[in-house]
């Protein structure tokens, strides 16, 4: 992860950075941690796509289903819109 | 087209087939129109996984078998975008699901093998899911390939040896691990 912790020190990448954190612990079975690295990063850069996704993405594997539903419906309302 | 994938993976895990098929059948339409950039490179391996994944969800298994053995990937990892939706839009085990479906238990071990293993010629560089380790482990175990199992459980574990309580796999790695171990 040290990489994603030289990309969070350029100027406008620490939400890339949250992304990513995010996407290592869902695929290290981090689901919480996952879900707080996501939320971070959706709010560091307001509409970022595919946070929404992954957070859909967290969801299922946490058995929420409409939650994960609720999450793919913010990433179809901003792409449908743009 | 990543709506229609999305959605028709959605659709997938709550069981409604045939708005999945009618979500393959318009991103099969749109592909033509698609932009060259993305429409090979792209848009295909997305298409090709949905359609496998729809003829395993209805048992047309011979059929996905011959559709799973064409996904291929070529992953640009520069992309934030590209890495997390190719990692984990569709799983990249479908064709070891669908030998599974079939009961040809060794040709999923086979492709699982071949996926565990790096092969710089190839450019799918998707990443290997752990929970690969772990599905490898029960088949090795079905064939009783004690050795071979455990070390997979093992791995798993190790990987996910973090991961949050309550996972079922984690718990059924760990009891089958305990298990073997005591043969």
């Amino acid at each position: 992860m040290s990489w994603v912790d030289r990309l969070m020190d350029f100027p406008g990448e620490r939400a890339s950075g949250q992304f990513f954190k995010g996407f290592y612990d869902l695929w290290l079975g981090q689901r919480d941690r996952s879900l707080e690295e996501t939320r971070t990063a959706k709010v560091l850069r307001p509409n970022y796509l595919v946070a929404n996704l992954l957070e859909m993405l967290i969801y299922e594997e946490m058995g929420e289903k409409e939650l994960a539903r609720e999450s793919l419906k913010m990433w179809l309302d901003y792409i449908r819109k743009n | 087209m990543e709506e229609n994938t999305q959605l028709g993976r959605y659709d997938l895990r709550e069981k409604r087939i045939d708005s999945a098929k009618a979500r393959l059948a318009e991103m099969k339409s749109l592909l033509p129109e698609a932009d060259p950039t993305f429409s090979k490179d792209y848009y295909k391996p997305l298409l090709d996984s949905l359609h496998a994944e729809v003829l395993l969800a209805e048992g047309s298994l011979e059929e996905a078998a011959a559709v799973g053995k064409k996904v291929s990937y070529l992953v640009d990892p520069k992309w934030d975008y590209i890495i997390a939706s190719y990692n984990t839009c569709f799983s990249r085990d479908v064709l070891a699901r669908i030998y599974i479906q079939k009961g040809e238990l060794d040709k999923a071990i086979t492709e699982y093998e071949r996926l565990m293993t790096f092969d710089p010629a190839n450019k799918d560089w998707r990443l290997v899911h752990p929970k690969f380790h772990y599905r490898l482990g029960i088949l090795y175990e079905q064939k009783g390939l004690k050795n071979k199992a455990i070390d997979q459980y093992e791995k798993f574990l190790d990987i996910w040896k973090d991961a949050d309580p309550g996972i079922a796999e984690v718990e059924d790695a760990r009891k089958r691990l305990v298990g073997l171990k005591a043969q």
